[in-house]
């Protein structure tokens, strides 16, 4: 029962042992979102998989081109392994994720689990970094325009914050990144511009990746923020007269972020497949760079692996952002989802 | 599964694609800077021995056999830790590299090698190595995309061990034979035993050797010592010398121009629109020629183009003079040779006087005549940046106003290879060849077809075939007129059109080297700030 | 219609009007008189700055890049708009799916979607990339796609909120397919909001096809949009950054104008948006703005002169509000004290100020609200003063609150026993477990069973009388002289609310605690009190013993108030009584007597002035002019229709 153990180390702060009430609901939740994340996993791999299938027509000659020799689109199909039935090749493509063997990149030539090895630490290190940055400026920020502009007060830097979190939320990552390369890397000279090879590098490609979600994060941040300072338990907070420190970290915060966490994880997410522009802007060594090329080289087994590999990403981030919930606010366990 | 079970498709991609393209010069030549020149605010004299010296190239070398392929990347990369039987000094003079002593007579090659030649591994390189590795590019079945270019056809070579010689005996004469031999990597003997070995490590002689490599981001190299063999007797001693060398894939060219800007790099190749800001910046930089503009034709039974009436109308449809400064952004001017980088071999002009003059009526009436309709057209999306793209759109501009349709497809330096070797889907294309001596194009302007062959464009063109076996026959200078016209054969019956020549500069940042065409690595040297 | 033009009333929903009229005139436009001027090549003038000919300089054929920009608005828009509506007729699709395919399929194609939605946008994008190939039409395809799981999502949420209204089951009772229905009832009802999430997704999917032409995935050569406009001039952003300025400043423009336009009308529509639809909650109440308008009448006050008996001590407390159209006092004048172990009930109907006199006495009025008073005393302590640590003490351990809706009132995402221990810790000066021992201790108290283990439970694990109980137990986790209980049995279970009063009344007895209970319900105030303030539109208009409450009433609303509330002898086959008439706004509130326009006895001097709260012998306190007068103050049956409920608090 490997499902009924991830669970057990918050069940130890239960008083007694064998209170259902307590290890129950976090026994359902592990057991319900590890279904789910199998069951997204799933459909992520079938997809990949099914990728190639759903290209229009016939893919080899697709890539090759209709005066292609018979031979090299045969050889292309051998080495696809397109001519095996088709349940074969999904058994084949599902083993192959499973000990490793990804496949020969057709552009590269080089294994692929090789290639995604190689460029797979630079865009999760650019990643985590600009979820951490997203999140840092987001929090804080969210919180003090929120405690600024209770119950309808400050309402110019509630207009002035909204609009222009709104807009610069709008701003694409990849526009963010020229403007900042523009004007730190070239016009400055503050910054590096490109590579990952010092510490300062990774500033303006971890900036121009999380200031859009920061600022649509702040702004849910300060919205929750606003109405959870409205709610009944802060008011008791009050109550208890504790100092506004007390109340702000301790009451109204982990309840704003419960509420922001829930939207703010599908941006944070989102953040992980915004790497692929941001990386292609500042040639970053990452995937991203690589997909890209890899599309355009119509290089399948690569593109495959790496939407793989983005996905599983994806999934990541948001099973952390529900566990996080469900730590904060263990209400979240028992809500439908 | 080793990779020749897969259909490693069509010959030499990869190989004798040369990389086409590319804002780099390629299977440049050698050595010296023969026409390139210095210029920008070095501190001259300053040399600080040690150090890293970074170098961004806007492509990965991929697998990293010296001998697997002459792409650009690779070929570039190669020059750190293989050394070559001779080199090419800046004037052009053929100069000692791995042989101290050589000589020419008719079809026969005699080398001696310098003594206490190491490789990266200790082992010491003896003339049966070298008689090993020109046996393995010699041999068709190797597949190598040296064979023909840098090492004529069916030479015989015998070595001797004790008096270090190597002879080569030639099936016919080959003016340009030495200056061949000048590019052609050697590899020591454990790696020739175990070529897989080469894929992702160095066994040479050069000056540096790989410590570290990142595949699609950067290559480490470190400077060996003892190092006595380089061109012209150049050491690994030499002030300003760095001990490090890094080779960063940078595959943006506005990048790289920044990384060079704030110091990040040492040296890039910057040819499009960037190298305005470089040099406004003073920066260092050697310049060399290339071809950026050449247009085949698909000479294959079943495309219009096989048709010298269509080749003709589509060639005198264009403004070749208005592309070429679209595609140089005005900053390169028409070429005049096919073999046009520096040290160029034979210098004259056999392009301009042979080349149709615009007439677009002519052009319409006679694709009217051929009933053609519709060509497809692929470009390198590599050359040129956004200027390749502009020149591309203003070319298929003229087609239509010819009366035709196109299907333009921009394709990647990759793909490209691919296409024009491979799958044939293409009528007209647009891929810059770069060679320094007119005899390296031949495989390309004729014989056998691709897939098979290297004559992606299946040319078969009586006269320039007839021209350069008369030529070859002569010594190198004698030939060149020969050469030369041989080039104009071609030009004339609108077989090839070379069409735009650049001035490719390679900017320094804190150092200083040699760049015209290959990067000469003990030419480097470290600037104090 | 009329709603759509509400946007135009805010000065950014009016900013995003004229900015997407004016981008979609420009892409209706632009090509028409601009397409000519924009190919006209200059290979002569390639690659120039900008200057007064060409505003954003020439591209590598010389050609000019502003005018090319505007052209460029067809395009860009137009494969927006197709793949916006791709994402919709996907997303309408499968968002009826369950509607249409019932139980099995239904869920099948949410947890489809469901499991969709989770993937960015971009990803899944690069994915039909793949499949469409690269290009325009494989680009408008694969933003569609893309974007259709989470138009599926919406239209899920949408058409799941129409199938359950009465009109739709009706006709599902009725034996009408489906589809009918579908068509007939759901997808009218679903319209509006789609159509305001396409406006906001076509502002996306200009975003989108940017990116992918960024990336050189989508619109080729010589075709050209926004996307592609870019991806040459960022090549060229340090020769001529107007050539990438032009297009990256037409992109975000345009798509900040659907964006915002988007938005803005689905504010003014009250319209669920894409974002709202993905999360699991709905929004929040929005807090209520202030109201009420002034008057000069104040109560006379009643002296009570630093009695040591008194346990607060309030004395014309007016709280004040910024309003629309100036300041509102929603409570004016109240002056009233309380003693140890006395019990005071205030009643009254909702907007009567209670509640706020409460929170005011208790230094819970937060900004904007404003509290004035003239005397406010807590055992002798002024509490007008700065916000001091003593005070703050005092406050937190001698005064208790407990609070209408014990559900809410706790922190959700902490444990109770913390919760209740908070107090000792800051006040006590208590380690974590001693003061968490006093919390268990407290729980025990107020006879919540296992206390140990309750005390390390959250709150959603108690049950509602639970909660409450808990709830006093964390008023008595200091030594409280006063208990503030605003209508504290409201929420609970009939069954419960009788524990939660004897638990009040035990712990009166106990420890001498005075109580203030605020409540509507006039049958329990006369139950738990000593005596009971009755107030009206923000004053005080009756003080009296809760045992002449059923009796002696003096004032014509106290007595409404009774006759309203069933016993006994009410007959149930008949409709509840309730007052005539609405209550007052405080924001307008009237000049003479508030209760004038309700009241049975109303004479013109009743209008002209409001009477003041005079005290008589007794020590009751009324204001009316016609106290005493027993008029008919029958009440009227319900007409529920035209008159609000008594309460609602």
């Amino acid at each position: 029962m490997a499902l009924g153990e991830a669970p057990a180390a918050v069940a130890t702060t239960a008083p007694t042992q064998g209170r259902p009430a307590w290890s129950g609901p976090w026994r359902r939740f592990a057991v319900r979102r590890a279904g789910r994340l199998l069951g997204s996993l799933w459909v992520l791999v079938s997809a990949s998989f099914l990728m190639i299938h759903l290209i229009p027509g016939d893919p080899v000659r697709t890539s090759l081109g209709p005066t292609a020799s018979a031979d090299l689109v045969a050889a292309r199909r051998a080495e696809l392994g397109l001519d095996d039935p088709f349940l074969v090749q999904y058994w084949h493509f599902v083993q192959g994720l499973f000990t490793g063997d990804l496949g020969t990149s057709l552009s590269l030539r080089l294994p692929v689990q090789e290639v995604i090895a190689q460029r797979l630490p630079a865009t999760l290190s650019l990643a985590v970094l600009g979820f951490v940055v997203a999140v840092a400026i987001a929090v804080p920020l969210g919180v003090g325009v929120g405690a600024l502009t209770r119950r309808g007060r400050g309402r110019r830097t509630e207009l002035g914050f909204t609009t222009t979190s709104v807009v610069l939320g709008l701003v694409p990552d990849f526009l963010l990144g020229v403007a900042l390369v523009y004007v730190f890397g070239v016009g400055l000279g503050w910054l590096p511009v490109a590579g990952d090879n010092t510490p300062s590098a990774y500033v303006l490609p971890a900036l121009s990746l999380a200031v859009g979600p920061a600022a649509v994060l702040a702004r849910i941040v300060r919205v929750e923020m606003v109405a959870v300072l409205e709610a009944d338990f802060v008011r008791t907070a009050r109550a208890k007269r504790l100092p506004s420190r007390t109340v702000y970290l301790r009451h109204a915060l982990p309840n704003a972020l419960t509420a922001s966490l829930t939207l703010g994880g599908m941006l944070l997410g989102s953040m992980v497949a915004g790497t692929v522009l941001v990386e292609n802007v500042f040639a970053w060594p990452g995937l991203g760079s690589t997909i890209v090329s890899s599309i355009l080289a119509k290089d399948y087994p690569l593109v495959q692996a790496i939407v793989i590999v983005y996905g599983v990403g994806v999934l990541i981030v948001n099973t952390a952002v529900d566990v996080a919930l469900a730590l904060i606010d263990p209400r979240s366990m028992i809500r439908e989802d | 599964m080793t990779d020749r079970t897969h259909a490693r498709p069509p010959r030499r991609l990869g190989g004798a694609a040369l990389a086409l393209g590319a804002t780099a010069v390629l299977l440049a030549a050698c050595g010296g800077g023969g026409g390139g020149s210095s210029s920008g605010g070095a501190g001259g004299g300053d040399y600080v021995s040690g150090g890293t010296f970074t170098m961004a190239f806007n492509a990965d070398p991929g697998q990293l056999d010296p001998q697997s392929s002459a792409g650009t990347g690779l070929f570039s990369i190669s020059q750190l830790a293989y050394d070559r039987l001779l080199a090419i000094d800046a004037d052009g003079e053929v100069v000692s590299g791995l042989a101290s002593e050589w000589s020419l007579d008719g079809t026969s090659v005699e080398l001696t090698l310098a003594e206490g030649i190491t490789c990266s591994d200790d082992s010491e390189l003896t003339a049966s190595d070298v008689k090993d590795n020109l046996d393995y590019v010699g041999d068709p079945a190797n597949e190598s995309p040296f064979l023909g270019v840098f090492l004529p056809a069916e030479a015989t070579v015998t070595a001797d061990d004790a008096a270090r010689t190597v002879s080569i005996e030639l099936a016919a004469p080959a003016p340009f034979v030495l200056q061949g031999l000048a590019n052609l990597p050697i590899v020591c003997a454990a790696g020739l035993a175990d070529r897989a070995s080469l894929s992702d490590a160095t066994l040479g002689t050069g000056a540096y050797k790989l410590t570290d490599a990142q595949p699609g981001n950067q290559y480490t190299y470190a400077r060996r010592d003892g190092y006595t063999w380089g061109p012209d007797g150049a050491t690994s001693d030499e002030p300003g010398m760095p001990d490090t060398i890094v080779v960063r894939v940078v595959e943006n060219e506005s990048t790289a121009a920044n990384l060079l800007t704030s110091g990040e790099i040492n040296a890039a190749i910057v040819a499009g629109a960037d190298a305005a800001r470089l040099e406004a910046q003073g920066l260092f930089s050697t310049e060399a020629q290339a071809i950026v503009g050449e247009q085949w034709y698909h000479h294959g039974d079943d495309h219009v183009t096989s048709d010298p009436a269509v080749r003709l109308a589509l060639t005198q449809a264009l403004d070749l003079a208005e592309l070429q400064r679209v595609l140089t952004a005005d900053r390169g001017g028409p070429p005049t040779t096919f073999a046009a980088i520096d040290p160029v071999g034979c210098p004259g002009d056999s392009v301009s006087p042979a080349l149709p003059e615009q007439d677009v009526d002519a052009a319409r009436a006679a694709l009217e005549q051929a009933g053609v309709s519709r060509i497809t057209f692929v470009y390198n999306t590599a050359v040129a940046g956004s200027g390749g793209a502009a020149a591309a759109e203003l070319a298929v501009q003229q087609w239509e106003e010819a009366g035709l349709e196109v299907e333009a497809r921009p394709e990647g330096a990759g793909p490209i290879q691919e296409t024009v070797f491979g799958t044939g889907d293409w009528d007209v294309a647009w891929l810059p060849l770069n060679v320094n001596y007119p005899d390296q194009l031949v495989p390309f302007l004729s014989g056998t077809p691709a897939p098979e062959g290297t004559n992606f464009a299946r040319i078969e063109n009586a006269d320039y075939e007839d021209a350069v076996a008369r030529a070859s026959a002569l010594p190198a200078e004698e030939g060149c007129a020969t050469w030369l016209e041989a080039e104009a054969h071609l030009v004339e019956d609108a077989d090839v059109v070379p069409f735009a020549n650049s001035l490719v500069k390679t900017f320094g940042n804190g150092a200083e080297f040699q760049y015209p065409g290959q990067f000469v690595p003990t030419s480097i040297r470290m600037l104090a700030n | 219609m009329r709603r759509w033009t509400a946007v135009l009333r805010t000065p950014l929903g009016l900013t995003a009007t004229v900015l997407t009229v004016a981008v979609l005139l420009l892409a209706l436009l632009g090509p028409v008189l601009l397409a000519d001027a924009a190919a006209a090549d200059d290979t002569d003038n390639l690659l120039a700055g900008p200057s007064g000919e060409h505003w954003a300089g020439t591209d590598n054929l010389g050609r000019d890049i502003f005018l090319r920009t505007l052209v460029a608005a067809r395009l860009s828009i137009g494969l927006a708009l197709a793949a916006t509506a791709i994402a919709v007729a996907v997303g309408l699709l499968l968002g009826t799916a369950p509607f249409l395919l019932g139980r099995f399929g239904g869920r099948l194609v949410v947890a489809a979607v469901n499991v969709a939605v989770a993937f960015p946008g971009l990803l899944l994008a690069l994915f039909f990339a793949v499949v469409f190939g690269v290009g325009a039409l494989g680009a408008v395809l694969a933003i569609g796609c893309a974007g259709a799981p989470a138009f599926a999502r919406l239209v899920q949420t949408l058409v799941a909120g129409v199938a359950g209204r009465e009109y739709v089951e009706a006709a599902l009772v009725a034996g009408v397919s489906r589809p009918r229905i579908l068509v007939r009832h759901v997808l009218p009802n679903v319209a509006e909001p789609l159509v305001v999430n396409a406006t906001i997704g076509a502002g996306g999917a200009l975003l989108s096809f940017a990116g992918l032409s960024f990336l050189g995935l989508g619109v080729q050569q010589p075709a050209y949009d926004w996307g592609r406009l870019l991806f040459d001039g960022v090549s060229l952003l340090y020769l001529n950054p107007a050539a990438a300025l032009a297009p990256g400043a037409a992109v975000l423009l345009a798509g900040l104008a659907f964006n915002l336009f988007g938005e803005c009308v689905a504010k003014s529509l009250g319209v669920t948006t894409t974002a709202s639809a993905l999360a699991p909650r709905g929004s929040r109440r929005a807090p209520g703005g202030g109201r009420a308008a002034a008057t000069t009448a104040r109560d006379t006050a009643t002296g009570t002169d630093g009695d040591g008996d008194v346990v607060l001590d309030v004395r014309d407390l007016e709280v004040s509000f910024p309003g629309e159209h100036g300041v509102v006092r929603p409570v004016r004048g109240v002056s009233f004290t309380v003693r140890r172990g006395e019990a005071l009930g205030i009643v009254g109907e909702s907007g009567s100020g209670k509640s706020l006199t409460a929170l005011a006495a208790a230094r819970l009025v937060g900004e904007p609200g404003r509290v004035d008073a003239e005397r406010l005393e807590l055992l002798g302590t002024d509490l007008q003063g700065a916000d001091s640590r003593a005070q703050r003490r005092l406050l937190g351990t001698s005064l208790s609150l407990v609070f209408q809706d014990p559900a809410t009132s706790f922190n959700p995402t902490q444990r109770i026993g913390a919760q209740l221990a908070e107090v000792s810790r800051h006040h006590h000066g208590l380690d974590r477990r001693a003061a968490l021992a006093r919390a268990v201790d407290r729980l025990r108290s107020v006879r919540i069973t296992d206390p140990e283990r309750r005390a390390r439970q959250y709150p959603h694990e108690f049950s509602g009388g639970m909660r409450q109980r808990a709830m006093i137990g964390m008023g008595l986790m200091g030594s409280p002289a006063l208990i503030v209980a605003d209508e504290p049995t409201t929420a609970l279970d009939v069954t419960v609310q009788q524990q939660v009063l004897d638990l009040l009344a035990a712990i009166r007895e106990a420890d001498d605690v005075a109580l203030v209970l605020i409540s509507h319900d006039v049958a329990v105030v006369r139950e738990v009190c000593d005596r009971v303030l009755v107030m009206y539109a923000g004053r005080v208009v009756e003080d009296l013993p809760a045992a002449d409450l059923a009796t002696s009433a003096r004032h014509p609303y106290t007595r409404a108030l009774v006759a309203a509330v069933p016993d006994m002898t009410t007959d149930l086959d008949q409709p509840l009584a309730t007052i005539p008439g609405r209550p007052v706004d405080p924001a307008d509130v009237p000049v003479g007597c508030a209760f004038a326009d309700r009241c049975p006895l109303v004479s013109p001097r009743c209008r002209a002035e409001d009477p003041p709260l005079a005290t008589d012998p007794g020590g009751r306190r009324v204001a009316c002019w016609h106290a005493d007068e027993t008029g008919a103050v029958a009440p009227q049956t319900r007409d529920v229709a035209a008159r609000p409920p008594l309460e609602v608090s």
